[in-house]
């Protein structure tokens, strides 16, 4: 069908026009009172979380077209993802040439998206054409501006483009003195370029937000560059707001050999929201951003709810089960706990609903806005995705006509085929698509093959957190170390996710790991999992790793803590 | 001075290919690069072509896939000394694409340089795997359009996932496929799997189009004409050798005409011992007819 006509296009926000970033974006204001501050601040998280969109969303030009446009904070947006960053010279060069030729790289991508941004918001400035602010910015940047008929902004962008040129050409027949002539620097070309805008009027109580988007493409001497920047800590001009994936996680260290504190250099925000029920962040995230691409597709009058309805017979059997559960609980703790009751309501509803299923029983039905959400881990295109997929489907079901809602058992398949796809893909295509060998692909298999097997014992036996899918880890340093290497494949994978979170002593905080919920379906586990985690040694993991199986014990009935795991709500 | 270039392998075709070659033309010297770590897979390779061309001035010289830069100071000093007046006979057959570029630039104002391509008589199962992160190769990145979107420009091979990590790595705007025409091997079947993934990377614009990277020209003019189909004057264009050996020599020549194109290696980690096996027929063909510029 046409990718126009299906609300759920997941396109990258780089490629989306700034009306439709404007008409997509669901500000979040946990993000946006971030990219909006003086302060220098990392956001991280894998692909697809919306790091792009969001720098986008408050950079000058989306920010021009906003009905109360605000300039206190001109946001610039950087991509790192361009030629110039690939190129590698620096490799081949002494410490001080190629320190040289990598910061020259950075300084006039950095310089260029400036004008870049302010030329997209052009509307935004009225004295850029004045000869003063013309001459005035040459002398602040040492370089000439064509006087041609184009824009002052397109003029800029050309004689950037011509010291550009010039230098690569140099770099390119590895004769270095035409370089050295016309290398631009942060200091040299950066701060005066900003100190230079500011002679215009509409920007001169401006503090310029620098955002580096895809930061983990940097080359390591480019990242010691940031990060020397960042250290600067003068944040009157200028602020860094870096993106990048967590499996791209780059040092803390700076050119001059010192480094980079978090909490006293820069902030550091997680972008994976983990928790999904509909009244978490995400949840309700998620439910705005289906929300709004459901009316931009003329399709009003109904809810993301509503639209991906559950399957009757599950809400059936899931009412069932909650009545089970509460006679039990009635029975166990009095008719007047009516918390406890709650409690062992919510926490053994869903799990008594799986363990009811008999052993034969094909796999439950899979449906649901809610279930949507939650398959998504977090990530906001894998919660596009099967929307998408569903719609493309419902559409062809129905010889072409937009739906109403999307049929459960068409939700259940896509859903399906989705989490038996992400399965063989691990097992045929992982050493393919991320870098590892064929020895670490399996090593990853065999670990989630037993995570999904230890998690579906517990949700058959185990009694006081039946639902857990969320692990730490534990045990000695060096079997930590031998997980490390499969662990950052996973995460680049985007197989696992993790996030900082409560340990259950001493308010220390422990990393949390979150496996893809989409591979559950196939292995009929349960994705509205429980705030509960798993407790596993690394001495396990590598061990299963290894091809051995995870331990599964058998429940003790005198304690309701059985698998040496925390319970932790968070 | 007839110099042969090429890269020692452990395949019959490096062996019987530099044989044929000693035996049917007057070359008067030799640069063997070989790889450290298939040293020992080589090391037998190397000691036969020694025994067979004891009238050839030879040269080995050793490099590591595990350190481009060395590699590429290794053999940038040793073909720095090749005189220009030389004629040069580069085989391209077992050598990886990163280095046929680097000879390449290096000896393209050359008067004479032929390509030679040894055919083997059949593939192994499989030829790489574990695909490495894909990099611009050193002085072959072009001049960059600053602030242009990317679009890439990929000679497939069979191995359409390493398609998909170059795509996923560069996230490339618009994409073509050069995928090879005909009935040869696996053609039909890889020609229906880049239409499927063509298909299903939703948010990827892909072009799919047929070349022949064994006409005469290697398919020079089919990809200077995908190429155009990606507005070379606004885009910065990555190029990206993954399907037969001579389209990496029309890329090259792509890379000298359009000075926005940067050439992309995609490396693998891991090479079968059983690549090929025999040699079938060699292609000799000379670098200026093929340009066609």
């Amino acid at each position: 069908m046409n990718r126009l006509t299906n609300p759920f296009e997941f396109e990258a926000a780089t490629k989306l026009s700034p009306q439709d970033i404007v008409e997509y974006y669901c500000d979040d204001f946990n993000f946006s009172r971030f990219v909006r501050s003086t302060r220098n601040v990392f956001f991280e998280g894998e692909r697809g979380v919306g790091k792009t969109m969001t720098l986008k969303y408050f950079s000058l030009p989306i920010e021009a077209l906003k009905p109360k446009c605000d300039l206190a904070i001109c946001c610039i947006y950087i991509s790192c993802q361009t030629p110039l960053n690939y190129r590698r010279e620096d490799e081949l060069l002494n410490e001080y040439r190629a320190a040289a030729v990598s910061e020259h790289h950075f300084a006039i991508q950095i310089m260029q998206s400036i004008i870049s941004e302010m030329a997209r918001a052009e509307n935004l400035f009225r004295s850029i054409e004045s000869e003063a602010f013309i001459e005035s910015l040459e002398n602040w940047i040492g370089v000439e501006i064509p006087r041609s008929a184009n824009s002052v902004w397109q003029n800029i962008e050309m004689a950037l483009q011509v010291v550009s040129r010039n230098a690569e050409r140099s770099i390119n027949t590895s004769e270095l003195e035409p370089f050295y002539k016309i290398a631009m620097s942060f200091a040299n070309g950066v701060i005066p370029l900003l100190k230079g805008l500011k002679a215009l009027p509409e920007l001169a109580g401006s503090h310029f937000s620098l955002m580096i988007d895809d930061a983990h493409m940097l080359s390591p001497r480019q990242t010691l560059l940031l990060n020397s920047w960042v250290s600067y800590r003068d944040n009157t001009l200028f602020s860094f707001k870096v993106a990048s994936t967590k499996s791209g996680r780059f040092n803390r260290r700076t050119a001059s050999g010192g480094g980079i504190l978090e909490g006293h250099d820069f902030v550091k925000v997680d972008m994976l929201r983990p928790h999904q029920n509909k009244n978490s962040d995400f949840g309700k995230l998620a439910e705005k951003i289906v929300s709004k691409r459901l009316i931009k597709a003329g399709i009003r009058n109904t809810t993301p709810l509503e639209f991906f309805p559950e399957h009757p017979s599950v809400l059936r059997e899931l009412k069932t089960c909650e009545n089970e559960v509460r006679q039990e609980a009635i029975k166990m703790y009095g008719e007047d706990d009516k918390k406890t009751i709650g409690d062992h309501v919510y926490k053994h509803t869903r799990a008594r609903f799986f363990q009811n299923r008999k052993p034969q029983a094909n796999l439950p039905v899979y449906a649901g806005f809610e279930t949507i959400s939650r398959l998504s881990t977090g990530v906001v295109r894998a919660l596009l995705e099967p929307c998408y997929r569903m719609f493309d489907a419902a559409v062809s079901e129905s010889d072409g006509d937009t739906p109403e809602s999307i049929a459960p058992t068409v939700q259940d398949k896509i859903i399906k085929g989705m989490s038996q796809s992400k399965w063989n893909w691990i097992k045929e295509e992982l050493p393919r698509v991320v870098e590892c060998t064929t020895e670490e692909a399996t090593q990853v298999l065999n670990i989630f093959e037993q995570l999904a097997t230890l998690f579906q014992h517990r949700l058959k036996n185990h009694k006081s957190e039946p639902r857990a899918t969320v692990f730490i880890i534990t045990g000695s340093s060096e079997s930590q170390k031998k997980l490390k290497r499969l662990f950052e494949i996973s995460h680049e994978a985007q197989l696992l996710f993790s996030y900082s979170g409560p340990a259950k002593e001493n308010s220390k905080r422990v990393r949390h790991y979150v496996p893809n919920r989409m591979l559950w379906p196939v292995r009929g586990l349960d994705v509205y999992d429980r705030h509960a985690k798993v407790s596993i040694s690394a001495e396990e993991l590598v061990r299963v790793a290894n091809g051995g199986k995870i331990t599964l014990k058998e429940p003790n009935k005198n304690q309701l803590d059985l698998f040496g795991e925390e319970n932790c709500e968070s | 001075m007839r110099v042969l270039i090429t890269t020692a392998s452990w395949e019959d075709r490096f062996v019987l290919g530099c044989k044929k070659l000693v035996e049917g033309s007057d070359i008067s010297s030799a640069i063997v690069f070989y790889y450290q770590e298939y040293e020992r897979q080589t090391l037998e390779a190397r000691k036969t072509l020694g025994s067979y061309s004891a009238n050839i001035d030879m040269e080995f010289v050793s490099l590591s896939f595990n350190d481009t830069a060395a590699s590429w100071k290794a053999a940038n000093s040793t073909l720095e000394k090749v005189s220009s007046n030389s004629s040069i006979l580069l085989d391209i057959s077992t050598m990886p694409r990163e280095l046929i570029w680097q000879v390449l630039s290096t000896v393209d104002h050359f008067s004479d340089v032929k390509i030679v391509y040894h055919q083997p008589e059949s593939y192994g199962e499989w030829q790489s795997k574990e695909p490495g992160r894909p990099r611009v190769v050193y002085h072959l990145g072009g001049i960059s359009k600053l602030g242009a979107p990317t679009c890439m420009l990929i000679s497939a091979g069979y191995d359409l996932e390493r398609v998909i990590q170059l795509m996923l790595h560069y996230e490339p705007v618009r994409t073509v496929l050069c995928v090879q025409s005909g009935d040869a091997y696996k053609n039909e079947e890889s020609r229906l799997e880049y239409a499927r993934i063509c298909k299903e990377m939703t948010g990827f614009d892909i072009q799919r189009v047929e070349i022949n990277a064994f006409a005469t020209d290697s398919g020079l003019a089919d990809m200077r004409t995908a190429l155009a189909s990606l507005e070379p004057d606004s885009h910065n264009i990555l190029l990206c050798s993954l399907g037969p050996k001579s389209a990496s020599v029309a890329l090259y020549l792509l890379h000298r005409q359009f000075e926005h194109t940067s050439l992309v290696y995609a490396p693998s980690n891991s090479f079968n011992i059983d690549y090929s096996q025999g040699l079938s027929k060699t292609i000799v063909f000379p670098l200026s007819k093929r340009e066609g510029l």
